[in-house]
């Protein structure tokens, strides 16, 4: 269903099995297992040279510092960021639930330039709440003063608020206090099932709960102006109102297809929510270890019934990771699928994707100087920063991506060749910029100009 | 003409011929919009900031 990369374009790396929280939905799947503190797995500084090794060998773009807690191993976690700083090709992100993040740490992070930002937990508006869902007391207060010390630093930091059952109602009082808190996104993602938990009925949400959060979020995001979304997938027809909730319209699983987990054991996964492991990094090359993942790409764990879905192609059969603990099979279905809603969804998605306006081209543009790429067997991956700008076709790519910045392409030849359309998509999507006489190659450019 | 162009200028993640014609149908309309926000499967934009196929 999917071609292979090369290799994947994000990586996760899991610095540690430790966390000082114990959150009830936690996806952490070795949590169903008794460990004492000295059992838990961490990344050493020697294995972690050998993992960004790899990662720089294969080319990956972004890298993901997570865990566990990764604040629980900072040294591992700074040699991961200066590995970064020094690669001149990847950029970093931190999942965190911002335990252990000290003033000095935050002045720390803000030198950065490669570290795009931060995420964090945030399970409602205020201790009682968040605390309980931690299972651990003074859990909130800490991570709002790790909050606190970072958006001091101007460093970007979004939050992601877990949602249950249990926390439902505090969607509109958690974003605003992450506006208040100065955060750049605010994002609602569904508790998933953790695989230590036999019975999660009393917190999982089901699909009028659903509907309700998403609901919910987009008028959060309207009555506090703050960019709203979610960070997982849910299958279209669960959705049913993809003209409303656009927000969460259209994305598709990306385990296995261009992401993929290294462990705080080296092991490499494709979901930080699934236990299989498809290889050892510390002892195997990645690329060797990522062919291995195929039935990711090949639409092997398709379920069934959505293989012959028309909204295959835009939906790709919601979550595995729902599946497994739902039914202990990674094709089962979602278990929010509601396949009557299929036309619908389908129908309202397409009659509401935003169309890009056109600008007003310029006359010469060339290739923005920041743009990093991955030749693949098919097409150039193109990236902005974190941001994936599209696949070119290697003939384009390679007249393109190789142009000159000082010696401008002229705007009317391409839109000749390429349509009008097209190179407003390739300005918009920030791979062609105006041509200035100076170009600096350290500024970031940004693509949603307008003339 | 100018979709058979777009085709050639990017790529995609999706490999249409495992797909059934109507669900290659879906998947060559969102190819062609020149949608705004169009996202691939990296999944890590930040809300608004999606510049994937």
């Amino acid at each position: 269903m999917y071609k292979s990369l090369s290799a994947p374009l994000v990586v996760q790396i899991e610095l540690t099995e430790l966390c000082p929280n114990s959150c009830i939905h936690c996806y952490n799947y070795w949590r169903h297992e008794e460990h004492s503190v000295k059992q838990f797995a961490q990344l050493t500084l020697a294995q972690i040279q050998r993992v960004m090794d790899e990662l720089e060998r294969t080319k990956v773009f972004l890298v993901v510092i997570t865990g566990g807690e990764p604040m629980m191993n900072k040294p591992v976690m700074y040699e991961i960021l200066d590995r970064v700083e020094n690669s001149d090709f990847m950029y970093a992100t931190i999942n965190s639930s911002l335990i252990g993040m000290t003033a000095k740490d935050a002045k720390r992070l803000k030198k950065y330039t490669r570290l795009t930002g931060v995420l964090t937990s945030l399970m409602g508006p205020n201790a009682s709440i968040h605390d309980e869902i931690a299972k651990h007391p003074g859990a909130f207060s800490i991570t709002v003063a790790g909050m606190q010390r970072l958006i001091e630093q101007n460093i970007p930091t979004s939050v992601n608020m877990v949602l249950s059952k249990f926390n439902q109602g505090y969607i509109m009082e958690t974003a605003a206090r992450a506006k208040d808190l100065g955060v750049k996104s605010f994002n609602v993602t569904r508790a998933t099932c953790p695989s230590n938990c036999s019975d999660f009925t009393d917190y999982a949400l089901d699909v009028p709960e659903l509907r309700t959060y998403l609901q919910t979020l987009k008028e959060a995001g309207r009555r506090y102006d703050l960019p709203v979304g979610v960070l997982t997938v849910y299958p279209l027809c669960a959705i049913r109102e993809t003209g409303e909730y656009g927000l969460a319209s259209g994305r598709t699983c990306s385990a296995g297809i261009t992401v993929a987990v290294v462990s705080s054991r080296g092991e490499v996964r494709a979901c930080t929510h699934l236990e299989k492991v498809y290889g050892q990094l510390l002892h195997e090359p990645f690329d060797t270890i990522w062919q291995r993942m195929d039935e990711w790409r090949d639409g092997s764990l398709i379920p069934t019934v959505c293989q012959s879905c028309k909204a295959l192609a835009i939906c790709g059969g919601g979550c595995r990771a729902e599946a497994i603990v739902a039914t202990h099979s990674l094709k089962a279905e979602d278990p929010l699928m509601c396949l009557e809603d299929v036309d619908y969804a389908l129908q309202h998605f397409q009659e509401s994707r935003q169309m890009l306006t056109p600008i007003n081209l310029p006359d010469r543009v060339v290739c923005n100087p920041i743009i990093r790429w991955r030749v693949e067997e098919f097409g150039v991956v193109c990236y902005l920063r974190k941001t994936c700008a599209g696949i070119l076709n290697a003939d384009v790519a390679q007249e393109l991506l190789y142009s000159n910045a000082s010696t401008p392409l002229n705007v009317v030849d391409l839109t000749e060749r390429f349509s009008t359309k097209v190179v407003d998509k390739l300005i918009w999507k920030g791979i062609l910029i105006p041509y200035v006489k100076e170009v600096s190659k350290s500024a970031e450019y940004d693509s949603t100009f307008s003339i | 003409m100018q979709n058979t162009i777009v085709h050639s200028v990017f790529e995609s993640l999706l490999d249409k011929e495992s797909l059934n014609a109507e669900q290659r149908a879906v998947a060559s309309t969102a190819d062609v919009s020149n949608q705004a926000c169009d996202p691939c499967d990296c999944n890590h934009c930040d809300p608004g900031e999606c510049r994937c196929n």
